[in-house]
């Protein structure tokens, strides 16, 4: 039934009839034919209770679903999902400057400790292994503080300078 | 910032390891000895100011109101190399390399006057450290040679 103006079944028609995609014309000339086709109303009968049937089961099953509970649930996932992508990348971020910057901190740190800051115990400045001469007085002592080792000699046989001296 | 990290990773562990390596893969090979000739005396006043800062606890040894700078002379040696330096009244100091530790430096010390060997000594001078000889009457006081390393 191609041409909706012949009396033939047509069953492309009669889906598109069933879809209501039919324009008034010929959705008054299928409805005529209806009348007096008794297979047409049996079959547009049997597949208005078959889409009936489906909608009813359709709605069945969504109103056992809870669709605030589901959104609720698919929103929990999504924001969860972000905040640990979120997460891991601020994280990746900051070791970007964190661990350069630890790193310069540390080296700085370690040479001042070691170049800067005073030792504890201080160490004498030169320790004398051998001392041979032919003098009249010779006397090895280091200052108290900084440990600076001192060899005071008399060249002379008189030893009133190195008195004098110290 | 690609290539900083590891730029500065890199570096860090160059340090480290300059820091801890064996002393024997660093050890050096040559010294700067300095020798400044000081004059100490009573009559007159003052400190030369280039002294201020080395003698600073020798004047609470000794009484000295005046400390002057007359020389300062300077030597590069390698190990096992010797120099001479000229002092006043007619002195000389020898001063030989030996050896370079980590922390100090094996010198051997021979003064002479004119031409007879007053003392000589075996030395282990700190790095960056200074022996203080003094002693010799000189003009109206007495002379002190500073006797420095650095390697």
């Amino acid at each position: 039934m191609t041409n909706p103006y012949s009396n033939a079944c047509d069953e492309a028609l009669l889906d598109r009839y069933l879809d209501g995609d039919l324009s008034a014309d010929e959705k008054a000339r299928m409805e005529a034919h209806l009348e007096g086709c008794r297979q047409c109303r049996r079959q547009v009968a049997a597949i208005a209770a078959f889409s009936q049937d489906l909608r009813d089961r359709v709605q069945q099953a969504t109103d056992s679903v809870d669709f605030m509970a589901l959104e609720k649930q698919v929103l929990n996932k999504a924001l969860r999902q972000r905040r640990s992508r979120g997460g891991l990348s601020t994280f990746i971020g900051s070791l970007k400057y964190t661990i350069p910057a630890a790193a310069t901190a540390g080296l700085l740190l370690f040479f001042a400790y070691s170049n800067y800051m005073p030792k504890t115990a201080p160490v004498p400045s030169a320790i004398i292994n051998s001392f041979t001469g032919s003098m009249s007085s010779v006397m090895i002592f280091e200052t108290p503080e900084t440990r600076q080792t001192i060899l005071w000699y008399n060249e002379d046989t008189n030893t009133e300078s190195e008195q004098d001296a110290v | 910032m690609r290539f900083r990290f590891p730029c500065l990773l890199m570096f860090a562990i160059l340090m480290l390891s300059w820091y801890g390596a064996p002393d024997s893969l660093l050890a050096k090979e040559s010294c700067r000895i300095s020798v400044d000739t000081i004059l100490a005396a009573r009559n007159d006043s003052g400190i030369d100011p280039q002294l201020k800062r080395h003698i600073g606890e020798l004047q609470s040894m000794f009484n000295y109101t005046s400390y002057r700078l007359l020389s300062s002379e300077s030597l590069n040696l390698r190990v096992g190399q010797s120099g001479m330096v000229s002092l006043p009244g007619d002195r000389r100091l020898k001063i030989t390399l030996h050896q370079i530790h980590s922390r100090r430096a094996d010198i051997s010390l021979q003064m002479m006057k004119q031409k007879r060997t007053v003392f000589q000594t075996q030395i282990q001078l700190l790095n960056r450290g200074s022996l203080f000889v003094g002693g010799p009457k000189y003009q109206n006081g007495n002379l002190i040679f500073k006797i420095s390393s650095a390697y």
